[in-house]
């Protein structure tokens, strides 16, 4: 898979070597061990998602009532069955797909709202960046879930609105990251240079200082999806995410925290999905933060 | 002797209005380059070479800084009136300049031949694979070794001398290079890249006939590449003329320091010791009305901390603003 990999993102120059900083970042990123882990997980739960229905046992929404609470390991059900006799095994791979679509259509969200305000906010300064800094420091005042629940409570609980809440949530975070990185390099040497050039605004901004402004921003987005999976998981568990019958981890939890005494693993295995997932994206991000950042590396 | 002026700055006044206060960087500047010619500019840091550079290019960031008043006019037209539009398409186009370092100049995520590329796509309107082919060409003119693998590489990929030739590629891709500004072009750079770079930017120089404005406080840069020399002290010219005169008569007692202390051969036989000039460049916030040299200068007298000396002409366009120039010799 590496070696496809490798053909796709990096194009080879006449000689047949591949010289490119995003190509010697990948190669620190392979020798770090926890990364590739989290790397080969996160492949694992696309890979679980995408095929849902090809490797998923059961239908996730038919429900047994002879079937209720079966333990791990009884009557073909691997992991057992809920409170509804609905495989779990099944709910959970299917949940698979919920959680990864929240991951990164919220992260998408805040990434590219957050990236916009903050690469016109460092570049321009000026009124535009003290009403955007300052929307953002009043978004960061409060307490991230509460803004969140807001926001799902003014558009409706719905799995939909909860992924656009919790990307709402998010973007000043992405704003103030991307408005530090253009802060820095706005007064850089070469962007003068290409202004000396003749070249527009618009070109510095989006051509010239967004490529150089992508590390950190690319830690945040990493860590921000397993960030996004838990809030959604919490906004379920709430009742302000996805609804029943929809196989959401956190609703899952939810919905069947009152059995945790008599029938552990309708609670236990979801938590545990969340748990790898988060997991996996978390050691990622810390990763390419490494690759990235040139004062951690030996 | 006027029309031959391709850039005529009169008058220049550049003022940084800080939180300290103001400081004046560039005060009444009057410098003008005639086509073709190699314009030295000379001075220590901070004497407001490179602001006079910014400003040519309307670069000055603002605010803090703002050009008071005064006219910049290259081929007639006054580029302080000129609009921000307008002056993108002079950017690049009739002036382009080469910055001091090599090192930051160069966008360090892409390949140095898209960075050329992109001249000839945003001036000539070329497509993407004609441009790149005109970056090799341009790599060649600056004789880096092997051009078609080097428009490959990144930035970080080259040594300091070579990509300075690729400012120097990018800056000499503009479609009409009238005037080419280079703050400082060899300072980062070792002593025999210095003279490579020198070298290679006098012959294109004539090859292509523009003009050089060359920033510099290296006074054996300015001997080996200027025909016309102009020297600045905290924000004032304090002397000007052709490049002979000034290294054979200075007349004014910074340029006589500057001058004692280059090393030379000669010099060490008598003395064996470098001469350097006492003190330190003053505060541009502190500097008074008086001549800017004062505190430094071994013939100051009352009358140099009280008023600027008006301009002594001593012909063939050497200018001297001194009080005591001609007067007494300095040493």
């Amino acid at each position: 898979m590496n070696f496809s990999l490798k053909k796709i993102l990096f194009k080879r120059d006449g000689t047949g070597a591949i010289d490119s900083i995003w190509y010697e970042n990948w190669i620190s990123l392979r020798k770090n061990r926890s990364a590739m882990f989290g790397l080969y997980m996160i492949v694992l739960f696309i890979l679980i998602a995408v095929f849902a229905p090809l490797i998923s046992p059961f239908d996730p929404l038919a429900q047994d009532i002879g079937f209720r609470k079966l333990a791990p390991f009884t009557g073909g059900h691997i992991l057992g069955t809920d409170d509804f006799g609905r495989d779990l095994l099944s709910r959970i791979i299917y949940g698979a797909r919920i959680s990864i679509v929240i991951g990164f259509f919220s992260v998408a969200i805040s990434l590219i709202f957050g990236s916009i305000i903050g690469l016109l906010s460092g570049f321009y300064g000026g009124w535009f960046d003290r009403f955007a800094m300052g929307v953002t420091d009043i978004m960061l005042a409060f307490p991230y879930i509460l803004l969140t629940i807001v926001i799902v409570a003014l558009l409706g609980p719905t799995l939909l609105n909860a992924m656009i809440a919790i990307g709402i949530a998010r973007l000043p975070q992405y704003a103030r990251v991307m408005r530090a990185s253009v802060l820095a390099e706005k007064s850089s040497e070469y962007v003068e240079a290409e202004r000396s050039l003749g070249v527009s605004n618009s070109e510095l901004i989006f051509m010239s200082i967004l490529p150089n402004c992508l590390a950190p921003i690319i830690v945040q987005a990493t860590l921000g999806i397993g960030g996004a999976i838990i809030e959604s998981a919490a906004l379920s568990f709430l009742g302000l995410g996805a609804q029943p019958p929809t196989p959401e981890w956190g609703l899952m939890i939810a919905s069947s925290r009152e059995f945790i005494s008599n029938a552990w693993w309708i609670v236990t295995f979801p938590g545990i999905a969340i748990l790898l997932a988060v997991l996996g994206f978390n050691l990622l991000g810390d990763g390419i933060r490494d690759v990235l950042d040139p004062r951690l590396k030996d | 002797m006027e029309n031959n002026r391709l850039l005529d700055i009169k008058g220049l006044n550049v003022s940084f209005y800080t939180q300290k206060g103001v400081v004046r960087a560039v005060r009444e500047l009057d410098l003008w380059v005639n086509k073709g010619e190699t314009l030295a500019l000379v001075g220590e840091s901070g004497c407001g070479k490179s602001v006079t550079a910014a400003s040519i290019l309307r670069l000055i960031p603002e605010p803090p800084g703002k050009i008071d008043s005064g006219e910049i006019i290259l081929e007639g037209r006054d580029l302080l009136k000129l609009t921000d539009k307008e002056m993108q398409g002079i950017r690049g186009d009739r002036i382009s300049m080469i910055f001091q370092e090599p090192m930051s100049s160069l966008n360090p995520v892409f390949r140095i031949g898209d960075q050329i590329a992109e001249v000839f796509i945003t001036h000539y309107g070329y497509k993407k694979k004609e441009a790149l082919r005109k970056a090799v060409e341009m790599l060649d003119l600056v004789k880096i070794p092997a051009p078609e693998k080097r428009v490959k590489s990144y930035p970080h990929q080259l040594s300091g001398g070579m990509r300075q030739r690729v400012m120097i590629a990018m800056a000499l891709s503009s479609p009409n290079p009238g005037l080419m500004i280079a703050d400082e072009p060899t300072t980062a750079l070792d002593v025999t890249i210095q003279a490579q770079i020198l070298d290679l930017m006098k012959e294109l120089q004539q090859k292509i006939r523009m003009s050089l404005l060359l920033i510099t406080h290296d006074m054996g840069v300015v001997a080996e590449m200027a025909s016309r020399v102009a020297v600045m002290y905290a924000g004032r010219k304090v002397e000007a003329g052709d490049v002979y005169t000034i290294f054979e008569k200075p007349l004014h007692p910074y340029t006589v320091g500057l001058l004692n202390s280059m090393p030379s051969n000669e010099k060490y036989k008598h003395s064996g010791r470098l001469e350097a000039i006492d003190g330190n460049v003053p505060s541009l916030l502190e500097i008074g009305d008086g001549c800017p040299f004062n505190s430094r200068c071994k013939y100051a007298q009352e009358i140099c901390k009280k008023e600027f000396p008006s301009v002594k002409d001593f012909g063939n366009e050497h200018t001297v603003w001194c009080h005591f120039a001609g007067e007494i010799e300095f040493k």
